[in-house]
């Protein structure tokens, strides 16, 4: 149950309409068309904050220049750490539709060795999963692995970055209270 | 620690950056160029145009007092033992004038005991969020409706403890120098 006010049709709120739109242009439609998820729909109350949360969703998650396969492996891992219900359930979809198989989701989903899933992305997974728990245990071996599988600084720059927006959308899913689409 | 990323304080060559740059500047997160928190994401334009963003939106904007915002950050920046969060935000809250005794119970009284109740529970609600966000309950958001904070502050509270953690991680893990003290 959401903590939050989620109003649905904004109808005479073109704030929150015009960002209602942007979010389901992005992919982010709810379980009924036309509606955003329930994330997006949390915000209602302050379009504001929204804008800021969309803003680097898009930058950040979507956006960028590391295989969006990739990432979504690290938000739905660092959910999975988090114990985030709604955000494990989110990135397990959005794997699936992506065409990734089954053993592979599983494998990050519950292995922490990550077996099923090829070495370099397994290291940036590792990164990832470091940075979200413990980022000052993240070391110059850390970035040297990385940089040994051929990431260049921008690229470990934006899995660090993906890594703590994961924890930051994962904390937002819990606190708001709400339920998975 | 070897130097995770590359710092660049001139922009000149860039006009992307050097629009980022001259925005953040004015907003007073810098002088003549801005903290190194943003100069080291220069080698991504489009990572610092997100994270510009959030903080503009999140830090820079909103409903609550700066006075207040900046005590959560420091607040979670000591727990996390993020130097650089704990030193820029320290600094920040006495250039706005907060006295000195306030500042030192938001960094060591577990209590908060020189921290105003509505401010405190605002601190206790985005620490508990910053630390364990699924153990947030009913009662402490309604301990804060009972201060009078509607359902938006409330929002924008549990989003600067969310901000927080974020940028305490980016700093940690990028190992930047406080600004002055140890910058190189």
């Amino acid at each position: 149950m959401s903590r939050f006010n989620q109003i649905k049709r904004p109808k005479g709120n073109p704030e929150l309409e015009a960002l209602y739109r942007a979010a389901i242009e992005a992919g982010m439609e709810g379980s009924e068309p036309g509606v955003p998820s329930n994330f997006v729909t949390s915000f209602s109350e302050r379009p504001d904050l929204l804008a800021s949360t969309l803003g680097l969703l898009k930058g950040v998650v979507m956006g960028g220049v590391v295989p969006s396969t990739v990432k979504e492996m690290i938000l739905m891992a660092i959910a999975m750490q988090n114990d985030c219900q709604y955000c494990s359930v989110v990135h397990t979809s959005a794997l699936e539709a992506m065409g990734v198989p089954t053993e592979v989701i599983k494998s990050c989903a519950s292995d922490p060795e990550l077996k099923q899933v090829p070495p370099p992305q397994r290291a940036m997974i590792k990164f990832g999963l470091k940075t979200a728990r413990d980022p000052k245990g993240v070391t110059d071996e850390d970035f040297r692995t990385l940089r040994d599988y051929g990431l260049s600084d921008g690229e470990i720059m934006e899995v660090t970055m993906l890594a703590a927006a994961g924890n930051l959308l994962d904390t937002w899913a819990d606190v708001s209270g709400i339920t998975v689409d | 620690m070897a130097k995770r990323f590359r710092r660049i304080e001139r922009a000149d060559n860039n006009p992307e950056l050097a629009s980022l740059y001259s925005e953040i500047t004015e907003s007073g997160l810098g002088d003549k160029v801005p903290i190194n928190w943003f100069t080291a994401q220069a080698e991504r334009p489009d990572l610092l145009a997100a994270t510009w963003g959030l903080t503009k939106g999140v830090l820079l904007q909103g409903h609550l007092p700066p006075t207040v915002k900046q005590m959560i950050l420091i607040k979670i920046s000591t727990h996390n033992q993020c130097r650089y969060c704990t030193a820029l935000h320290t600094s920040a809250l006495e250039a706005m004038g907060v006295p000195k005794e306030v500042i030192d119970s938001v960094t060591t009284d577990l209590r908060l005991s020189q921290v105003p109740p509505p401010q405190r529970a605002m601190l206790e609600f985005a620490m508990k969020v910053a630390r364990e966000p699924r153990s947030v309950t009913d009662e402490d958001f309604q301990r804060l409706r009972e201060l009078g904070l509607s359902e938006g502050e409330t929002m924008e509270v549990a989003m600067m403890g969310a901000f927080a953690n974020f940028i305490n991680t980016w700093a940690d893990v990028s190992g930047i120098p406080i600004e002055g003290a140890e910058d190189s």
